[in-house]
């Protein structure tokens, strides 16, 4: 957590008792040396503000949420005939730089900017990064601060609700594990000149609730296909002759590649079927859709491959979700799945379902405001289950069990 | 001013509820805090019900309970739920039924009814097509009741419910004595009450690029006014090698191929969204012919290059 610079008697620290609260950053300021001196003989981690531990990567975020436009300009909004609204989420920024600094633990950074914040927003800042298997740094808006400071009820519930929601991650810290479900892998170096193409990429990929892995181009291995549908390759260069081989063998098989001019010399049969934007062949059983112009527009690229792809693939599906995310996992035993979602918006008024590709026996739900499961309206369909959830706000979570997937497993990222 | 006769700060709170499929995002400005909490709380509690009167996913909505048995026996209705009736009826007759609520059946056809789209066939279009027709939805003013007067016909309320939800919000707000508010279902039901104290021409609002909807091709500053969009761009899935828009064509059954995106700005959201796909439909020069004086409407249209005006 991210110490309130206000918060200058150490009996402050008290409010962490028994919370999952274990690390504090503390700005450098002699006015905190007390409370930097206690906090150590209590037994927590501190460290400079400025500086984190070592064995975790901070990634810098943005304040999680709904917003007006993507421009996040106050008081502006966006018009288009969509029904989704822009959400600002993290998820993706954590799972990418989990993958490009393994065994390191991922804090994210994303401080309030506004005066007084929701209890609701400071939930989504928590469950944002730890759906994902990351950490968000507590950060409070000042008046917050403030309150719980003076004891205020209502700033102290609040406080309560961040650090009941950051303990139920806690108490299961072993989903981090999991591994994530695909129909895409995304492969790159996601660095230098394809920094910017593929991290807004995986961005937007991840608004359409299309699952995907994230595949360093470094790193590819036979394992790196299984189960996947399709694999977008979108770096400005072209891949090494090995990774070339991968990804065609890949596609012989039955996958589907997606990628720009950029690939080089191409190989099968033009199909009949056409796109705007793609020419598309057939390649041994599988498909490659080569995109007629250099992939430079991330949001082109996103929307397309999920089209490209089908939405008939797709392992998850929502309705009635609204501003939704979600990041769909098994354990690394195969027995479990969890299918986490985040619901953005401050409140909900409806009930979502979601449809989760493979069959299973049971379903119950999890949220942030209780502490034991509930059962969850389950219909088992021909190759997958729909789930009707009650209202629920901000994050739940589907553990699902007696897995027979559609496809094989997933693998770490 | 407060009781010490001093200007009291502008506080400004933002709050969003999922609803009707959609995500609304409130932006209210006031002084104090208990009084707009109070009123985004009372604008949720709206937007609740009227998700629960107008969805046709829910088998006990009022809605639903009209498309299920309203061919079998008149059904009777609130006052409310008549007017918006009787409202949708005079726009189905006005843009020559090209907006039409009694399309669910070829919603449900084409896929887009819980899917993501699928290419049914001439005689599946041809059965659908034969269950929608607004002019078979017969009310009853004295007995407040709907029935249809052919089998099958089912409602749907995609084309009105955001905008009418945003209309009835705006009012809640006023009655409750504010002036200045954003009222976004999402991006394609926006209503800007007054002027933010950040910009006094009104609530900048940046109309998306077809081709690249992070972009804007227009921008409008609504005072008192709403917008709404309606494009083929989003929603819409490839068959056969060509793309099927969701924006269906109730006399065809098929998808209409019209320009990229229309947006309408006018005074209220529920006319704003009911508009939209009839100009969308039936093109530039009928709507250049029948739009109402007051409304502004703007046309983005695919070619060589994106050609984006206002009528």
């Amino acid at each position: 957590m991210r110490w309130p610079r206000m918060w200058k008697d150490p009996s402050a620290l008290g409010l962490l008792k028994g919370t999952a609260v274990n690390y504090l950053l503390v700005e450098r300021h002699d006015d905190l040396g007390p409370v930097v001196d206690r906090a150590r003989q209590e037994g927590f981690k501190v460290t400079e503000a400025a500086s984190p531990p070592a064995g975790v990567t901070v990634a810098e975020g943005k304040w999680p949420g709904v917003k007006l436009s993507e421009s996040g300009a106050v008081d502006t909004a966006a018009a288009g005939p969509t029904g989704n609204p822009w959400v600002d989420s993290n998820g993706w920024k954590v799972r990418l730089t989990a993958a490009l600094h393994p065994g390191t633990e991922v804090w994210v950074e994303a401080t309030p900017k506004e005066p007084r914040l929701f209890t609701e927003s400071y939930l989504t800042a928590v469950a944002d990064a730890a759906a994902y298997g990351g950490r968000w740094i507590i950060s409070l808006d000042k008046q917050l601060a403030e309150g719980i400071a003076g004891q205020k009820t209502e700033a102290l519930e609040t406080w309560k609700k961040i650090t009941g929601a950051a303990g139920f991650f806690a108490a299961r810290r072993d989903w981090s594990d999991y591994l994530p479900q695909a129909a895409m892998g995304i492969i790159s170096d996601f660095s230098g000149q394809n920094e910017f193409l593929t991290h807004e990429t995986l961005n937007l990929v991840a608004r359409t609730n299309q699952q995907y892995r994230i595949v360093l181009k470094t790193k590819v291995s036979e394992s790196s296909f299984s189960s996947l549908r399709a694999v977008l390759y979108a770096d400005a260069e072209p891949p090494a002759l090995e990774l070339r081989k991968q990804i065609l063998a890949f596609v012989q098989a039955g996958g589907m590649l997606i990628t720009g001019p950029k690939w080089g010399e191409l190989s099968g049969v033009l199909a009949t079927d056409e796109h705007p934007r793609y020419t598309l062949r057939t390649f041994g059983k599988g498909r490659l859709a080569v995109a007629k112009a250099d992939l430079d527009d991330p949001y082109l690229v996103a929307n397309d491959s999920v089209v490209l792809i089908s939405h008939r693939y797709e392992l998850l599906r929502f309705w009635n979700g609204g501003a939704v995310g979600s990041y769909f996992t098994t354990a690394p035993d195969r027995k479990q799945a969890v299918v986490h979602m985040l619901f953005y918006a401050s409140v909900r008024g409806g009930d979502p379902s979601v449809r989760v590709a493979g069959q299973y026996r049971t379903a119950r739900l999890w949220t942030l405001d209780r502490k034991a499961p509930r059962s969850v309206e389950m219909e088992i369909q021909k190759d997958a289950v729909e789930l009707h959830l009650p209202p629920v706000s901000q994050y739940a979570a589907v553990e699902l069990e007696g897995w027979s997937p559609r496809g094989s497993f997933g693998r770490k990222e | 001013m407060n009781a010490e006769g001093e200007v009291a700060e502008r506080l400004r709170l933002e709050k969003s509820i999922d609803a009707m499929g959609s995500t609304f995002l409130i932006a209210l400005y006031g002084c104090d805090r208990n009084q707009m909490e109070a009123a985004l709380s009372a604008a949720f509690d709206e937007i609740r019900r009227l998700d629960e009167m107008l969805s046709n996913y829910r088998p006990a909505s009022k809605w639903s309970e009209v498309s299920r048995d309203a061919a079998e026996r008149p059904v009777r209705v609130s006052p409310e739920l008549f007017q918006l009736l009787s409202r949708c009826l005079e726009f189905s007759r006005r843009s020559e039924g090209t907006f039409d609520i009694s399309v669910g059946s070829l919603q449900k056809a084409w896929g887009f009814f819980k899917g993501t789209g699928r290419l049914p066939s001439r005689a599946e279009v041809a059965a659908a097509r034969a269950k929608v027709g607004y002019q078979h939805i017969r009310l009853d003013p004295a007995a407040r009741t709907v029935r249809f007067d052919h089998p099958g016909i089912e409602l749907d309320p995609g084309g009105i419910g955001k905008g009418y939800a945003v209309d009835r919000v705006v009012e809640i707000l006023q009655h409750r004595g504010f002036d200045t508010a954003l009222i976004a279902g999402s991006a394609s039901s926006i209503y800007g009450l007054g002027a933010p104290p950040t910009e006094l021409k009104g609530w900048r609002v940046n109309i998306g690029d077809p081709r690249d909807p992070r972009k804007a091709v227009a921008e409008v500053f609504l005072k008192n006014m709403a917008v709404s969009t309606s494009g083929s761009y989003e929603k819409f899935f490839w068959a056969e090698g060509r793309a099927y828009s969701h924006i269906l064509d109730p006399r065809t059954g098929y998808p209409a191929q019209g320009p990229l995106s229309v947006s309408v700005v006018a005074p209220h959201a529920l006319d704003c969204e009911a508009w939209t796909k009839p100009y969308f439909i039936n093109g530039r020069q009928w709507t250049a012919q029948h739009k109402p004086e007051g409304f502004h409407v703007f046309f983005c249209e695919a070619g060589p290059e994106l050609a984006c005006a206002w009528l």
